[in-house]
């Protein structure tokens, strides 16, 4: 068989296999208007539904007033996960005790040099655990803010304890002697990384503790304060004689 | 052969198999837009987000390059593009602290998508 003839016959064989399926989309006696997948069995008559039963358009009380029963239930079923999604915080996860709380994952775009993420302030006096910077810094934290002026504060705790993932570099954090804190909330006004007041709350943690602790920060007072670029948005305390570990610590 | 020849290169382009080769300071050709590239670090601190991920556009027609995002988080897990939409997927790993202990876990998801149809204008 020529080429030509192939081509002939595989273009013929295509048209008899469609055509079937488009004398399917209009049924006989219908004005051509399409009739979709139903076909009336033979003898009987075709019945069609050219719109639905219409349905009383909603008031917008009503509309509001189902908008607030739905957002009860996903409350109810949200509470009932231990997950608490209340307004003004969609990006904090809070579980069911209220322990934990978001501090970094920014959101689109921006970075947290100079914010600290959305974490839960917390007091000194709240901090738990077995870790050795807890004690010290409790003691030292309250009495600076005190001297300061700075009246009762809460902190963003940025961190004690690395994850498992990252002790691979030598730091005070793997044997628990290193806490990172963010911006701090005092009953005498708030206060954050770059501020001077945070510098003077550095400043002091670092100089003003019997030579306890020693403090990282971005700037420097010198004495105990050690200068690093990279602590923009927080201040590292340490204890003075920390063991600055590698690997799993405690 | 043919088919032979596809299934080894879907083999070796297999992202799920080949992740970890593709992560830190990978770069990307977006075709018709430019060069992705990503600057990733592992900073330390703080502890609750020490690693650090910034994704740059080289344009393919001006030749200018620019930083379209700046991320800090607990791991950066992976990245796609998707050609048909010119949309960068980001897989970020956040951290959360425990405010009491200090602990950190990181066990968050971020989905990132950065749109990249205006990022060369």
């Amino acid at each position: 068989m020529k080429k030509s003839h192939f081509k002939t016959v595989f273009v013929f064989t295509l048209l008899v296999a469609t055509l079937p399926a488009s004398a399917a989309e209009t049924a006989p006696g219908n004005g051509g208007v399409p009739t979709g997948a139903s076909e009336a069995p033979p003898g009987k008559p075709m019945i069609h539904i050219i719109s639905g039963p219409t349905r009383k358009a909603k008031t917008a009380e009503e509309a509001s007033a189902e908008q607030q029963k739905q957002m009860a239930e996903l409350q109810q079923l949200l509470q009932a996960m231990g997950v608490d999604a209340g307004p003004g915080q969609p990006n904090q996860i809070v579980n069911a005790n209220g322990n934990y709380a978001e501090v970094a994952g920014p959101g689109e775009g921006n970075f947290t040099a100079h914010g600290g993420g959305d974490g839960k302030p917390v007091q000194a006096s709240q901090l738990s655990g077995s870790a050795k910077i807890i004690k010290p810094f409790q003691y030292w934290f309250d009495k600076c803010s005190a001297d300061l002026g700075m009246g009762s504060c809460k902190f963003i705790n940025m961190g004690i304890e690395p994850d498992a993932a990252h002790r691979a570099r030598r730091s005070c954090h793997n044997s628990g002697e290193a806490i990172d804190v963010g911006p701090l909330t005092c009953s005498n006004g708030s206060s954050k990384p770059g501020d001077e007041q945070f510098l003077k709350m550095a400043d002091c943690m670092a100089n003003s503790t019997n030579n306890v602790l020693q403090v990282i920060y971005f700037r420097s007072t010198g004495g105990n304060m050690i200068q690093k670029s990279d602590h923009t948005n927080h201040m590292h305390i340490q204890l003075k004689n920390c063991a600055m570990v590698y690997g799993g610590g405690r | 052969m043919n088919f032979c020849l596809l299934a080894l290169s879907l083999l070796i382009f297999s992202p799920t198999l080949f992740a970890a080769d593709k992560l830190k300071n990978a770069e990307v050709e977006a075709k018709g837009i430019g060069l992705i590239k990503f600057k990733h670090e592992d900073l330390g601190e703080p502890i609750a987000e020490p690693e650090k991920l910034q994704v740059f556009i080289t344009c393919a027609n001006s030749k200018k390059t620019r930083l379209l995002a700046s991320y800090r988080m607990c791991k950066f897990e992976d990245y796609d593009f998707e050609p048909g939409i010119k949309t960068l997927h980001l897989s970020l790993i956040s951290g959360r602290v425990v405010p009491t202990t200090g602990k950190v876990i990181c066990d968050r998801m971020d989905l990132k998508n950065i749109d990249l149809t205006k990022a060369c204008p």
